[in-house]
């Protein structure tokens, strides 16, 4: 289990049981804080009860009570794996319909698979699981924690969408192009499914055209976001300021031509999110870090590199409880030895909802 | 007194640092020597002025006001207007699984930022009509475009090279002929494929036709009394058969003319334009009675599916007007009436063009289409009265032209322009539409889909001139006369004031093949830099 994996360090320990730790008040003092604008400040203390935050900050008031621990290290937010299939045996789809907007990605995720400990161990604490774009309304996604108590945090974030025509397309029924699928999806009527009105969607596009149409279709009043297929450049002028996500190339697999897109996107204001699932298969949890220190790299820009795999990655999915260091969020917190975007890098200690749930070899 | 130098030297700075806006400014005027204002008539020495992306005045001389754009020895024409054209339209935007896709908008799926534009805008098209593919029945809404002028949201693009949308839905298209029946197929055990249904054959796809139209009718009638729900396609049909959305016919072969009219008849259609019409002159009399415009296909469409290899610039521009160089005969009018003749290069003309020695030579091949080579062994020589077939008269016999350069032949099937249907493509077309009284325009077809631009819209004109095309007839044929028929002549299609500043100055005499648009400008904005 992965709960086993306790703290021994730092005397008299994190917050690692909690029973024992329930209404206490720990005042987090790590060397650095990693904060919204991506950059990391000295001096600032994280206040944690209850797995929640508290309050973050340089002159904080410590309440009575409070326990406080110096932590040598910086601490991040826990990174948000925006688009996943981690935790899953078989893929979320099914394949017998065109539309399945009933169908829950939840009912897909094993809270048991061992794929969760290598999520801990990247330092991701949350990890969004989506159904498969194979269908024009394909159901919900699910947000579960990957450590920790109480981990699934939603059963339905966002009702996915697909207009990716290799994937909804239908030798047999139809629809053979995007005309045809976008003709199906504006008569199906999404804004009508219980819950997309709150909820909002998140579409599969790979197409000007498809973006277009989902607007046209839902209105100014639900809430889109995106997951770009295909080549993004050739559409990404239609994405201006929407939060989009974007598949991580395999290791090595950057070209010259995906990273100047990445760039370009970034410089056109597109707030891009990565994710580990990508149409040629999953990508190591590792990468989702990896991508993130390109992007940063890349656009001199590490407050969207990090919100692309926290707080922008957080908003790809609907929620505002994780994703940042911030008061209200949960206590999803990663103690590295340098800043997270520096490849260098190690993870020291892992705390979801406030508890220790995974640290390394060396933090002691 | 001393912010004096401070003002202007800040003015110095702005404009020196936006070279765009001095490169697009909001009003400017082209002082050129010829101007062929798309009904046919040409002026010399004209000054056009142009305003907030229209056309403001028009002036007789040679009195350049400041800043006015002076090239010696230009042509102007307004904005060549393709009115017939499948740029951008691909896979994305056909529905296959139907037969009838009426409310399908073609704007809908469009890449606005397809190549096909740029190539299109550098050609001097500067609006073009959309059309749905030929593979559906109904194949849904045409669009009309400006090549240029459009947002783009390709990251990589150049801006404002992308596409403006005109009119979403321009006319509605319907395909006679084979086209709509390729892919499909009657049932096997299981049927596994939407493509296992009718039509598998000409007559089928009129059935699915005729049979829409009646479904149409029907619905109306349910409609009114409030049992049906609301169906995109049939409102389309029933549109178009109030003479709210104009009809556009695909039709090739001359039996697909012919239904064309037919069916106009049987539903009352208040009027249709034939697109594509590959052997409308064999109908020509019945069109012309029956008032029916005709959008000319291609003669020839893309160097691929024109030839197996493309050839270079210079062989292209030379195939553009051959008979200027060396079949001067085919300028004789007893050549262009005679209808349904096809025109066949007499043996091995030989010319020198640009120091490239270029001949073409009439491939003979026998009655199955295989080649005939007399100096095969094993090639006998028959007795021709005893062997042909009688199944093919003897003017159908398969020829081929050749372009060779240095003894090694580059392109083959140049008179055999596109595929399936179009095959028999003439491009004495447009001259044998004309003389019979039809009004007529040509269109670019999938022309501007390649990159060899010598099959573009401007060398269709040249060659239809080169076939017998009064030249005024050319001009009007991809300007104003094609604005006509596409319903968009009160904003393009000519130079005139208050319509849409749509230019292109050419070189030289738009007609001769040596020119090349060198600005061209859509909406008062130039988006072609040549100089």
């Amino acid at each position: 289990m992965i709960l086993a994996t306790y703290l021994l360090a730092f005397a008299p320990a994190l917050p690692a049981q909690q029973a024992k730790s329930q209404g206490l008040i720990w005042a987090l003092q790590p060397t650095q804080v990693v904060l919204p604008d991506g950059s990391a400040a000295e001096g600032q203390t994280v206040l944690i009860q209850d797995g929640r935050i508290l309050g973050v900050g340089t002159d904080l008031e410590l309440p009575s009570g409070a326990r406080r621990w110096k932590l040598d290290g910086v601490l991040a937010p826990g990174f948000v794996d925006a688009f996943s299939a981690y935790g899953t045996d078989a893929p979320a789809q099914e394949d017998s319909r065109v539309m399945t907007p009933m169908l829950r990605a939840y009912d897909a995720v094993d809270l048991g698979h061992q794929d969760w400990t290598e999520l801990c161990e990247a330092g991701i604490t949350s990890v969004h699981i989506l159904p498969q774009p194979n269908n024009i309304q394909a159901g919900w996604g699910a947000l579960v924690a990957s450590g920790g108590e109480g981990r699934m945090l939603a059963s339905r974030t966002r009702q996915a969408l697909s207009l990716v025509l290799s994937r909804v397309g239908d030798s047999a029924f139809g629809p053979s192009s995007l005309a045809g699928a976008i003709e199906l999806f504006e008569v199906a009527d999404t804004a009508r499914i219980p819950g997309v009105a709150d909820r909002g969607v998140l579409a599969h596009v790979d197409d000007a055209s498809a973006i277009r149409s989902v607007r046209r279709s839902l209105g100014k009043d639900i809430d889109i976001r995106w997951m770009m297929w295909g080549d993004p450049a050739s559409y990404g002028g239609e994405l201006k300021g929407e939060v989009a996500g974007m598949p991580i190339p395999g290791i090595g697999a950057w070209t010259p031509r995906g990273l100047e897109t990445l760039k370009r996107l970034h410089k056109a204001g597109v707030k891009i999110v990565f994710g580990t699932w990508s149409p040629s298969g999953a990508r190591q949890p590792g990468d989702l870090r990896r991508a993130a220190a390109t992007m940063s790299r890349l656009t001199g820009d590490p407050e969207a590199a990090m919100a692309s795999i926290t707080s922008h990655a957080a908003d790809f999915l609907g929620t505002d409880q994780v994703g940042a260091i911030g008061k209200g969020r949960r206590a999803d917190l990663v103690l590295w030895s340098a800043h997270p975007l520096d490849p260098s890098a190690k993870i020291r200690a892992v705390l979801i909802n406030g508890i220790a749930v995974h640290r390394s070899a060396d933090s002691e | 007194m001393f912010l004096t130098p401070l003002l202007s030297s800040l003015l110095l700075f702005t404009s020196a640092d936006t070279p765009d806006e001095l490169r697009r400014p909001q009003v400017s005027s082209y002082v050129v020597d010829y101007l062929h204002d798309g009904s046919g008539k040409v002026w010399e020495n004209v000054v056009i002025t142009v305003a907030d992306g229209k056309i403001s005045q028009i002036l007789p001389g040679k009195d350049a006001p400041d800043g006015a754009i002076k090239i010696e020895g230009v042509h102007a024409t307004p904005g060549l207007v393709d009115a017939f054209s499948y740029m951008a339209v691909d896979d994305d935007t056909v529905e296959q699984s139907r037969e009838t896709t009426a409310g399908l908008k073609l704007a809908a799926t469009i890449d606005l930022d397809a190549p096909a534009f740029g190539r299109a805008a550098s050609e001097g098209v500067t609006t073009a009509f959309l059309t749905p593919d030929s593979l559906n029945a109904f194949g849904g809404l045409a669009a009309i475009v400006k090549t240029a002028g459009g947002e783009s949201v390709d990251l990589f693009a150049e801006e404002g090279s992308a596409a403006r949308m005109m009119n979403d839905a321009a006319a509605l298209k319907i395909s006679l002929g084979n086209d709509v029946a390729i892919g499909n197929r009657g049932p096997n055990r299981v049927p596994n494929s939407y493509f296992i249904r009718r039509p598998t054959t000409r007559m089928g796809t009129v059935w699915s036709i005729r049979s829409t139209f009646y479904s149409a009718m029907r619905y109306a009638e349910a409609r009114e009394a409030g049992s049906v729900e609301y169906h995109a396609d049939y409102e389309v049909v029933l549109a178009a058969m109030r003479g709210e959305i104009p009809i556009r016919v695909h039709a090739r072969r001359n039996n697909d003319v012919q239904t064309a009219l037919r069916l106009a008849a049987e539903f009352q259609w208040p009027g249709f334009v034939i697109e594509e019409g590959t052997e409308a002159y064999r109908a020509a009399q019945m069109l012309a009675k029956a008032r029916i415009p005709v959008v000319a296909g291609p003669g020839y469409d893309t160097a691929q599916r024109a030839i197996s290899r493309g050839p270079s610039l210079e062989e292209m521009r030379f195939w553009a007007a051959p008979p200027e160089i060396c079949c001067e005969h085919l300028h004789e009018d007893a050549f262009v009436a005679e209808v349904g003749a096809f025109p066949v290069f007499p043996h091995h003309h030989e010319c020198e063009v640009d120091g490239l020695s270029v001949f073409f030579h009439e491939e003979e091949r026998d009655e199955w289409g295989i080649p005939v080579d007399h100096d095969d062994p094993l090639h006998h020589e028959h007795d021709h009265e005893e062997e042909v077939n009688p199944m093919l008269p003897e003017h159908e016999l398969v020829r081929d032209v050749v372009l060779t350069i240095g003894g090694k032949e580059l392109a083959r099937g140049l008179q055999n322009g596109r595929f399936s249907e179009g095959d028999q493509s003439t491009p004495a077309l447009p001259a044998l539409l004309h003389k019979a009284g039809v009004q007529m325009a040509i269109g670019g077809a999938e022309a501007h889909d390649s990159i060899s631009t010598e099959s573009s819209l401007i060398h269709q004109a040249r060659r239809a001139v080169a076939y017998g095309l009064p030249r005024d007839q050319a001009i009007t044929s991809i300007t104003s006369r094609a604005a006509v028929l596409c319903g968009v002549q009160d904003r393009v299609g000519s130079v005139e004031v208050g319509k849409d500043a749509d230019l292109v100055l050419w070189s030289g005499d738009p007609l001769e093949h040596s020119s090349r648009p060198l600005l061209v400008v859509v909406d008062g904005e130039i988006v072609v830099d040549n100089r």
